[in-house]
């Protein structure tokens, strides 16, 4: 919980907030990184808030701290967010060029900030993801993206109508692949087929 | 729609790829703890050994301040798969509140 991504130092914000204005975003607002010492990247930080908010949940950790830290992540989260919807790896902006959203870390995101689901950011990348990653050829992405679908079925027909299909095109894929995937990504792609039938390891209560 | 066969197909895939020491890697001989921890929650509903030794062997892996590392093996620095651990942990153990540690600030 107390891991902070490299821009939460006084030295980096002081130089993301005055000379460097190649990336677009407010340092104040900061997740996790891949490992220590660098700066905070969407999937790291999504996957810390969907363990932090799942632990909370379970009732291992109740501070004001905890609850604090973890609308500071969501918050980094939606600082971060692609112009149009979605998430890219990192930024949203670089050297005042729109970045495009990945599949992966936008349903990583999206499984992150089911609390702020009514937000516009929120509705947005979800619908960027729904309009995308039909046809998406990449396992990986597929079964993320089908884990994200399925946890916010109930908000529209449109995403129901949207699971079913993605689900189809999940289970072709892994058919086709299961050999030659590594053991990550085939483990992931259970987890979506099983998110299907409502199984999501990856949801969080709202 | 029928998702289990090839969820059973998968599992077994899974199953047949674990390491001589109970874990899973993302290349051969280099067992790492992100395939680890979504490989046990692949098959956590499966009655096998196999998850509770690799359970085990994540739970050895812990860095004194908490963190885990990226593999097995590695340099005692923590880095993102602690959260992915502490995610396998509550989906699997009764009490994991020892290993995660059961938060209450400070």
């Amino acid at each position: 919980m107390n891991a902070r991504g490299r821009e939460a130092n006084w030295l980096w914000s002081w130089k993301l907030r005055t000379v460097d204005n190649h990336v677009l975003f407010d340092p104040g607002k900061f997740g996790w990184s891949w490992i220590p010492g660098t700066t905070s990247w969407v999937v790291p930080t999504a996957f810390t808030l969907i363990a932090l908010q799942q632990a909370s949940e379970r009732g291992f950790c109740r501070s004001v701290q905890l609850s604090e830290r973890i609308e500071l992540g969501m918050s980094m989260l939606l600082d971060r967010m692609c112009p149009g919807g979605g998430w890219n790896s990192g930024n949203g902006v670089a050297f005042g060029v729109p970045l495009a959203p990945h599949l992966d870390a936008t349903s990583l995101a999206l499984l992150a900030l089911k609390r702020h689901g009514r937000h516009p950011s929120f509705q947005i990348s979800l619908q960027w993801l729904v309009n995308h990653l039909a046809g998406c050829p990449s396992v990986y992405s597929m079964a993320w993206g089908t884990l994200a679908i399925a946890a916010f079925r109930e908000i529209s027909p449109e995403v129901r109508e949207s699971l079913y299909e993605r689900a189809k095109e999940l289970i072709h894929l892994t058919e086709q692949a299961p050999e030659v995937v590594d053991s990550a990504t085939l483990a992931v792609c259970v987890l979506a087929l099983k998110a299907i039938a409502g199984d999501n390891v990856f949801e969080v209560r709202a | 729609m029928d998702t289990e066969p090839v969820i059973r197909t998968s599992q077994e895939i899974l199953e047949s790829r674990r390491s001589r020491g109970g874990a899973w890697g993302l290349v051969a001989n280099q067992d790492a703890v992100e395939p680890t921890c979504f490989v046990i929650l692949a098959l956590r509903h499966q009655p096998s050994a196999h998850i509770e030794r690799a359970l085990d062997a994540l739970e050895n892996l812990q860095n004194i301040d908490g963190s885990w590392p990226a593999f097995f093996g590695d340099e005692p620095e923590g880095c993102w798969t602690t959260a992915a651990v502490v995610l396998s942990l509550m989906a699997t153990r009764t009490s994991p509140g020892v290993c995660i540690g059961e938060y209450s600030g400070s």
